[in-house]
């Protein structure tokens, strides 16, 4: 034990002397810091633009006011008035921004067909969705293992290539308890480094320190140990500081960068999206066409999912509402089979994704980050189902002033219903990313005790 | 002699296991993305030409009906893939594919790859670009960074010079015998590449085709040209083959991964966009009052019909030769459009800035250059889906102006429910749309050409000259 900490404590002296090491630590906590930053500005950015809603829909209030003194058909208020589904970022989300960026945080909701309307999208810079966030969890799943590696691939050989090894090994002192001794300092490091750039994470955007830091910290750590134990059994094998530093590279480009890349084109090939497509345009067939089918079809039609408004005043003649918001009704529902398809393809594409994630680390840390910060597109998912089922409650407000022929009062715009959406951390995601990430720090444990066994035998 | 060390760069990287097994893993990778860029390409060009000509099909086989009916009914355009689009699948699979094209309001291009994709998709996507941009640079550093380091270490450099020779004379020999090498993986490649692209066009020959593909492979010589001077250069200056692979490494991790997120992500936050709601509701804003908010579109109406009493001199407006309403929609639709179209102007106009960056740091860094000039060249960039909207815009306008003029010439004032046969409507031509010419594209990335030419003579310039300064040192 003593060994040990005298071991550390050199360690310590080598790793203060050490400019690279100490300009390494350096460069991941500022880069750490600019992800933070970064990643809470793009989180107050999305909050900017939902928190600007709010004029938008007052004012629409008034206009309306102005346009139908008085008061007003809720056919007319159903047209020409827009309500906003919001999807409020959690304090979370901006240590993993996920698929935020690129699905809108709000959606505009008018009582017209619901269908077309939920997958309306935001302006968006492509070049900037292209390139990516610069946020903490890009600095934790891609420049944490190149920190690790910068600071731990030639753990044995700059002893060996400098001549202390042999020193060292004169004293009575076994090779594994060295080897250890640098582990254990270099895991003290990263962990520092880690916690360090965490707490200034929750600090500064606020997010609470719950269940989900828990879990944060658990999972980063676990990824932080496989690739530690990834530089360990390289190490092991005893061979040059260059030889270590590529085969460190490459098994990072392997796991961070080509097996996710394959894991994409594989979904993309097996499972094309072409639903959604479908589904606008058999939707809007359905919706237009209603205006060109005998008016008494399309009331049936809507009677029997509303027997409530079954004696309703007749819509032949002149134009009513009634009749315009029936058909709308009927052109969503005909195309629910191919919502829940589309919905369905979705999810089949994530999970797909995640079943062979399993091969990549990098690639499930991701997918935990953003599922702890609900950033993923299964939480975008959610949303749209929630609006769906907003756009329910609009027509639960407004059918009665439809169909029991009510003129709508502009004071009755305080009783509309609002929706606000905030993702839950999903746990079941991050529980089954640990599992992994312990699966595979097993699996390179073993690897790293078996090269250091096969090969220290060569070096005495 | 010079052949000589050329000859022997050339054997001894050919003899080298690295080298033949890191250039099969790249040969196979390039092979890997072609396939899956083509299946990519053929699986989105036939969905989206499906989509299409479908959307085409419903339209003229409407029943009859109202041209105003119609305007609402509107029409799609979807975003044809472009051939090249294989190669590089840039900023694709982050834009929009359809837009809904209707009367009074101009929608987002919706149903984007990423929309319907999980994390796994922003790790970056397998494409020819990819193993060109990110994976052969690794390859050139891999083989270059200790070809003067070892021979330092293994003392053969004394040997050498003390033939005679000198650091500017080897440095080059070098030079040439790694662009040998690479050659020997990037030409059967390009060999490839370039048959793929005749076979995507069915074999015929297409003059902007061939010319994007010239000046994406030319720009990508440039590129490992750069990568291969550069790493001779720090393996020369570089006393160790450790110091000098770190160094490689730390340039080629900051300039590929680190710098092009972290200029993006800064370039956003200094210019911010406004939300598509609040542009949607300035535009209704300034459609309604006038941009001045003194011109309320409802005196202008007002003018409108009350000049045309006077011009026709007639006491009512059903009395007009013409059918009012479709001529007030029409000056709606003008003035609204005109509104958007300044707006949407500015948004791309914030666009440009927040990228402007990344575009001008293709003097500090080559791969941002040519990123923008494999981009553009493949037809994905940000300014071919720019073109792509503006033509969706320039569509929509042009058939809800042509429906509004059906309905002040061929329907009567305040008849809302008379239906024109189908086959009027049939007669419009359906959205047909083709990129930019070569030379516009070639004329966008500029800069980076620039700045990649000023790569290659700066690294040439830089290697020369240390040669000749470390003449007598060694």
């Amino acid at each position: 034990m003593k060994q040990l900490r005298i071991l550390l404590h050199f360690e310590w002296l080598n790793f203060k002397k050490e400019k690279s090491l100490v300009a390494f630590c350096l460069l991941m906590l500022l880069s750490g810091m600019y992800g933070i930053f970064s990643g809470d500005y793009e989180i107050k950015k999305q909050r900017n633009k939902i928190a600007g809603l709010d004029e938008i829909y007052q004012s629409n209030i008034k206009e309306m006011a102005e346009k139908f003194p008085d008061s007003a058909d809720a056919g007319d208020i159903g047209y020409y008035h827009a309500a906003f589904a919001k999807n409020h970022p959690d304090n979370w989300a901006a240590l993993a921004i996920g698929q935020r960026d690129v699905s809108p945080a709000y959606l505009k909701i008018r009582l017209l067909a619901v269908q077309n309307q939920l997958y309306n999208s935001e302006n968006t810079n492509p070049l900037k969705l292209a390139t990516g966030s610069f946020d903490l969890s890009f600095v934790m799943v891609f420049l944490l293992p190149l920190f690790i590696i910068a600071i731990s691939f030639n753990l044995l050989s700059a002893e060996k290539e400098q001549g202390t090894l042999r020193l060292l090994l004169a004293q009575p002192l076994k090779l594994a308890t060295l080897f250890m001794a640098k582990v254990i300092f270099r895991f003290l490091i990263i962990s520092t480094v880690v916690l360090l750039l965490f707490a200034i994470a929750l600090l500064w955007t606020g997010a609470t320190p719950d269940l989900r830091a828990l879990y944060w910290i658990l999972v980063v750590l676990l990824y932080a140990t496989f690739w530690l134990g990834t530089s360990c059994a390289i190490a092991a094998l005893q061979r040059s500081s260059a030889f270590n530093a590529i085969s460190l590279l490459g098994v990072w480009l392997l796991l961070a960068v080509i097996a996710p890349v394959l894991i994409n084109a594989a979904t993309d090939i097996s499972k094309p999206v072409q639903e959604g497509l479908q589904l606008t345009m058999v939707q809007r067939e359905a919706v237009h066409g209603g205006w060109d089918k005998p008016k008494a079809e399309t009331m049936d039609g809507f009677f029997k999912h509303y027997p409530e408004y079954t004696n309703t005043g007749s819509v032949e003649g002149a134009f009513k509402w009634k009749w315009y918001y029936a058909f709308q009704e009927l052109g969503d529902r005909s195309v629910e089979t191919l919502y829940k398809a589309y919905r369905q393809k979705m999810l089949d594409r994530l999970s797909l994704a995640s079943n062979l994630s399993v091969v990549s680390p990098p690639a499930k840390l991701q997918e935990v980050l953003n599922g702890i910060a609900g950033t993923d597109l299964q939480q975008h998912l959610d949303f749209i189902a929630g609006t769906k089922a907003y756009h329910e409650e609009l027509k639960a407000f407004y059918y009665p002033y439809l169909y029991q022929d009510r003129a709508f009062q502009h004071v009755d715009f305080a009783k509309e219903p609002q929706y606000s959406f905030t993702a839950a951390p999903d746990y079941t995601k991050a529980a089954s990313g640990i599992v992994v990430l312990l699966a595979a720090n097993v699996l390179v444990s073993l690897l790293a005790i078996f090269m250091f066994k096969t090969n220290t035998k060569e070096l005495k | 002699m010079i052949r000589n060390i050329t000859q022997k760069e050339r054997i001894s990287s050919i003899r080298d296991k690295r080298f033949i097994i890191l250039g099969s893993i790249i040969l196979i990778l390039l092979l890997t993305s072609a396939a899956t860029g083509i299946i990519n390409y053929r699986v989105l060009a036939a969905e989206r030409k499906l989509a299409q000509s479908t959307a085409t099909e419903n339209f003229n086989n409407q029943p009859d009906r109202h041209p105003h009916r119609v305007a609402h009914y509107g029409s799609y355009a979807f975003r044809p893939k472009s051939v090249l689009s294989f190669l590089d699948f840039g900023l694709d699979s982050y834009t929009g594919t359809m837009v809904y094209l209707e009367a009074h309001q101009q929608n987002s291009a919706n149903f984007s790859q990423v929309q319907q994709s999980g994390a796994m998709i922003r790790f970056g996507e397998m494409t020819i670009a990819f193993v060109m941009q990110w994976l052969i640079p690794l390859l050139i550093i891999f083989l270059c960074f200790n070809t003067f380091t070892l021979e330092h270490e293994e003392g053969t450099l004394k040997v050498l010079l003390s033939q005679g020779v000198s650091m500017k004379a080897i440095a080059k020999a070098k030079l040439l015998g790694y662009i040998h090498v690479i050659s020997m993986i990037i030409f059967p490649a390009f060999f490839f590449v370039f048959l793929f692209v005749l076979s995507m066009n069915n074999f015929l020959l297409d003059g902007d085709l061939l010319l994007r593909t010239a000046v994406f492979m030319l720009t990508y010589l440039l590129y490992f040209f750069i990568f291969i001077t550069g790493s001779i250069l720090i393996s020369a200056v570089n006393k160790h083959s450790r110091t000098a692979l770190v160094t490689l490494l730390g340039i080629w991790i900051f300039s590929i991964v680190l710098m092009p997120k972290a200029l993006s992500n800064l370039g956003s936050s200094f210019y911010e966009e406004p939300s598509k709601a609040a542009m949607d509701a300035s535009v209704h804003e300034e459609s309604k009052n006038g941009i001045d908010g003194h011109d309320p579109l409802d005196k202008r109406l007002a003018q409108f019909k009350q000049g045309l009493l006077e011009k026709y001199q007639v006491d009512s407006l059903s009395q007009l030769p013409v059918n009012v309403d479709g001529l007030i929609m029409a000056l709606g639709e003008e003035s609204s459009s005109q509104i958007y179209q300044e707006h949407f102007d500015e948004l791309v106009a914030i666009y440009e800035d927040q990228n402007r960056l990344s575009v001008w740091a293709g003097f500090i860094n080559p791969y941002l250059a040519i990123r923008n000039i494999s981009m553009s060249m493949a037809g994905t960039d940000f300014f071919h889906y720019v073109d792509f909207l503006n033509a969706a815009e320039k569509y929509r306008y042009a058939l809800t102006q042509h429906l509004n003029n059906l309905q002040a010439t061929k329907v009567a004032h305040k008849d809302k429910t008379t239906r024109l046969s189908a086959d009027i409507y049939a007669t419009y031509p359906p959205f047909y749309y083709k990129g930019p010419a070569f030379t516009k594209a070639l004329a966008n990335v500029a800069v980076s050409i620039v700045a990649l030419a000023f790569w290659t003579a700066l690294i040439y310039g830089l290697i020369i000259l240390t040669m000749n300064k470390k003449k007598n040192l060694i």
